[in-house]
């Protein structure tokens, strides 16, 4: 997916409407999958929907593309309520986490069928087939079954077959979750290029925050069927509202604390921060590479600490500080011993209070 | 698999041995000059030319009967696997494709099962009961040909189901649902996916099915008319008046035909799987 | 109720996907009721009917036919029809073991064959197996006539008289039923086989079993579900079996299918027959509660 060519007639086709998802419950028997979910994907945009596995993410997901019904609440798709609209009549289309490509149709109709059951003319399949093959690059499987493609040409033809509908929305189901490391970083950028010159809106269900970050324009970070934060990469990465959050985007150091003045009394002594915190008792983050090693104390947030361990890791060095526990992030040079005596400072913008 | 005593594998092939013996025997007197008894009388082909060609029978009735039971046994075996697949494959769709409540599954279980595991001889016996009944109602019910094919496909149809079933179980939801997210009606649907995806099923089925009624001889036996015999039932009866070479040369033809429809199967089932 | 579900990506409501449902399921559920469950239950009927004169079934409830059944005839008690059941069940039973015995060994002997011809192997046992039952059984009286070499051997040894054949006779029948029934034991016990994890094997030898043990701890615990399946496969056919008891055994060694057919055909009372069959059902239900008991799915196919 190196190269994209997008036609100039699904350009035009670019998304028209906002996803609304209001509210939304849905309850299996006794199990509760999503507790009252809402959000607001805006047209063209790329959205993740980010958290471990049995988070409702998938749920969700398939509420929107309309293979399962809320208990409460509705989906809205450019201020019309689709909730009770078949799957079959919704502009949505679905990249299966199995791919699910019809094993006994041949590349080309399996990329065709969407055309084919609405009864488009065969010129016109042919002509729009022919264009999004082109476009992921999968006119030299055109004759070729499921069984006969790797993993990645798989991947390809199921986006094919979704996109050459045009739909408004694209529902992608951890559709990289199949491909070996190397190759899904690859994929994720040529999915982040391809979204951005189709302009259609992109949901994407993954469990993983590296594929979130990479390639989104907005994520919303989801823990047992509720919404946790929504934000960009940026937002959520640096600005994590909860422990959860800040744990499971990247590695961060929590920092239990008390409020003591304008500052927080913690284990590592008084630190000040950037605001006063809501709470009597909570939490500090401060991630590992904003920990910073310095010669002497200079200024306020300055903790003179021991190195207990470290790790070396060619790009950049990992060591842990006592007290407190504390983990950096730092450049490889000058090494780090272990025992040695040296001052962290934690900048007072790099403290961020979390909620809880 | 560690090394195996070699008088396992003696075993063994005396074993297979045992199970072909029979079909060898067979085979040699068919190839048997003599007529009666069991003496070598020298090597022909003339059982086997008397089969097609009454002309060339020393008993050109046998021969005319042998070719109107082979029509039988064909249009028996073939009408009733046609009709047991469809119904076989729609109760298979039904059954794993439908939310029924809990009864009604067990139910529908049992009734599936229960030809399975009935011994052939009771479903003959209650066939004979139920249409000594309903011959009062309709002719049909007389005991001839239709007679046979009511009482082959039911006992058909579990073995279809239970063969289409299997490949259901093995197709999950997930295609359902992409070709629903490809705008298809239920209807396309079937036609393009369902149906083009349980071929091989339904084909294995119906090899099945049909293997099945080439195979019977007891619902044949209680449900025949006088002027419905299958080739199973002509066999049957020449071995009560004492058996001719004419009838090894059947026997043989039929193995020989068994065979190929076995390997057929297992090539079709084996590029399906 | 309009109350709206997602069944298999469709967007419908329970009523219309059951009418659909029905659509698919009545065509073979109203055959199996007409053919199937009716004349079953018009089975149990007539077991309680009496015999006319001429034949003809006379609807007038009774217990005679189970109490024939259970031996008690016009003639006091008779143990006749009861021996009949219970040889039945012992053939079936003694089969069932023969069976057994043999399989181990061509399961054992087709598994340890490589991958790419095994499937071979196999295959020459389902044929067999598709071969129609009565021309295996007759071809059975051909090889146990007295010109061939079996009947000869048995005669010099003195175990048959010199001049006749190996049947009709309980031999004759054991030898039938063995060869039909080999397969139905066979095919599963194999899948079982396949399956062994050796490493168990290998360790009962490092530990100096002898052979028995080794087959008894270590192999026979593991190949427990196919035997089972190839039991049940054979024992329940076994009992209600009627060509080769027909073919092989004859007047001396009949068995309760030849009972069934004697009373629908030359004796013609239905009645009876019904009874008979009931008692062969029962059996039946026993065998499969048996098994069921033992916990294991039914794998038929």
């Amino acid at each position: 997916m190196a190269v994209i060519r997008p036609s100039a007639k699904v350009q035009a086709r670019a998304a028209t409407g906002t996803l609304a998802v209001e509210n939304v419950v849905k309850r299996f028997g006794e199990v509760t999958a999503l507790g009252g979910v809402s959000l607001e994907i805006k047209a063209g945009e790329f959205f993740t929907l980010l958290g471990p596995s049995g988070c409702g993410k998938t749920t969700l997901l398939r509420i929107i593309a309309g293979f399962e019904l809320p208990t409460a609440g509705c989906v809205r798709l450019g201020g019309e309520d689709i909730t009770a609209v078949p799957a079959n009549q919704r502009p949505v289309n679905t990249v299966f986490q199995s791919y699910a490509l019809f094993p006994h149709l041949s590349v080309f109709e399996n990329v065709a069928f969407g055309l084919r059951s609405r009864g488009f003319p065969q010129a016109e399949v042919q002509k729009r087939v022919e264009t999004v093959m082109g476009m992921l690059q999968i006119e030299r499987f055109m004759a070729r079954y499921p069984h006969q493609l790797s993993g990645g040409q798989k991947q390809r033809v199921a986006m094919a077959r979704a996109l050459v509908n045009e739909p408004q929305v694209l529902l992608l189901d951890e559709p990289m979750s199949a491909l070996d490391a190397k190759l899904r970083a690859e994929v994720q950028v040529g999915l982040r290029r391809l979204q951005r010159s189709l302009g259609t809106t992109f949901i994407l269900v993954t469990h993983d925050q590296d594929e979130a970050m990479t390639v989104s324009d907005r994520i919303a970070v989801m823990r047992e069927g509720q919404v946790i934060q929504v934000g960009t990469p940026e937002e959520v990465y640096a600005r994590p509202r909860t422990c959860f959050v800040a744990e499971f985007l990247g590695a961060a150091n929590l920092i239990p604390a008390s409020r003591n003045g304008s500052g927080v009394k913690t284990a590592l002594g008084h630190l000040e921060l950037p605001a006063v915190p809501q709470w009597e008792e909570g939490n500090l983050a401060i991630r590992p590479e904003r920990v910073e090693i310095v010669p002497e104390p200079r200024g306020s947030n300055c903790v003179q600490v021991q190195v207990r361990e470290v790790v070396y890791r060619g790009s950049h060095q990992e060591a842990w500080l006592e007290p407190g526990g504390l983990r950096v992030r730092a450049a490889p040079y000058p090494p780090l011993r272990p025992g040695e005596e040296v001052v962290a400072h934690l900048p007072k913008d790099a403290l961020v209070v979390l909620d809880d | 698999m560690s090394r195996l005593h070699p008088a396992v594998g003696v075993t063994a092939v005396l074993t297979l041995g045992f199970l072909y013996l029979p079909m060898l025997a067979v085979a040699i007197f068919s190839l048997n000059q003599t007529r009666y008894g069991m003496s070598w009388g020298g090597f022909t082909w003339k059982w086997y030319q008397s089969l097609f060609n009454p002309a060339l029978s020393p008993d050109p009735k046998l021969t005319e009967t042998i070719q109107a039971a082979f029509v039988t046994t064909m249009v028996l075996a073939v009408v009733s696997t046609v009709i047991a697949t469809v119904l076989g494959t729609l109760l298979a769709i039904a059954l794993e494709r439908y939310p029924w409540t809990r009864r009604a599954r067990v139910f529908l279980d049992n009734l599936l099962y229960l030809p399975v595991v009935t011994p052939d001889i009771i479903l003959a016996a209650a066939l004979v009961v139920a249409f000594s009944v309903l011959r009062q109602v309709s002719s049909l019910f007389e005991l001839g040909l239709p007679a046979m094919i009511i009482g082959h496909v039911t006992f058909q149809i579990a073995f279809v189901a239970l063969v289409v079933q299997s490949r259901l179980k093995s197709l999950g939801a997930d295609l359902d649902e992409a070709a629903r997210d490809l705008y298809a009606s239920y209807g396309y649907f079937v036609r393009r996916v369902l149906l083009p995806l349980l071929a091989p099923g339904i084909v294995a089925g119906a090899m099945l099915a049909f293997t099945l009624s080439l195979d019977d001889f007891v619902i044949s036996f209680f449900t025949a008319g006088p002027d419905s015999q299958t080739l199973p039932l002509i066999i049957y009866g020449s071995v009560r008046r004492g058996v001719t070479p004419q009838i090894h040369a059947l026997s043989t033809l039929i193995f020989l035909a068994t065979v190929i429809l076995v390997l057929l199967s297992e090539r079709l089932t084996r590029r399906s799987a | 109720m309009n109350r709206v579900l997602v069944w298999y990506g469709e967007l419908t409501t329970p009523g219309a996907l059951s009418r659909r449902g029905l659509l698919f399921l009545l065509p073979a559920a109203l055959w199996l009721m007409a053919f199937l469950v009716l004349p079953s239950l018009a089975l149990v009927a007539v077991a309680f009917a009496e015999r006319g004169t001429y034949g003809e079934i006379v609807w007038t409830f009774s217990l005679e036919n189970l109490k024939r059944l259970l031996g008690y005839g016009l003639f006091g008690w008779s143990p006749d029809n009861l021996l009949i059941l219970g040889r039945s069940v012992w053939v079936a039973f003694v089969t069932s073991l023969i069976a057994a015995l043999l399989a181990y060994p061509l399961a054992f002997f087709i598994a340890s064959r490589p991958p790419r011809t095994r499937y071979l192997w196999l295959t020459l046992v389902i044929i067999p197996f598709w071969t129609n039952l009565v021309i295996r059984t007759y071809a059975w009286q051909l090889l146990l006539s007295p010109e061939l070499p079996f009947a000869r051997v048995a005669a010099a040894l003195g175990l048959a008289e010199p001049g006749t054949a190996l049947y009709p006779g309980s031999f004759a029948v054991y030898v039938g039923m063995v060869s039909a029934f080999l397969p139905f034991m066979v095919l599963p016990l194999y899948s079982s086989v396949e399956r062994i994890d050796s490493s168990l094997i290998e360790a009962a030898k490092d530990l100096y079993a002898s052979r028995a043990r080794v087959f008894f701890q270590a192999i026979l615990p593991q190949t427990l579900p196919g035997l089972t399946v190839g039991i049940i496969l054979t024992f329940i056919p076994a009992m209600g079996m009627f060509v080769i008891p027909d073919l092989l055994g004859g007047a001396k060694y009949l068995l309760v299918g030849n009972l069934i057919q004697q009373q629908f055909g030359a004796s013609r009372d239905w009645p009876f027959a019904a009874a008979i069959s009931l008692g062969l059902m029962a059996l039946t239900l026993v065998a499969l509660r048996v098994y069921r008991r033992s916990g294991k799915d039914v794998d038929l196919v």
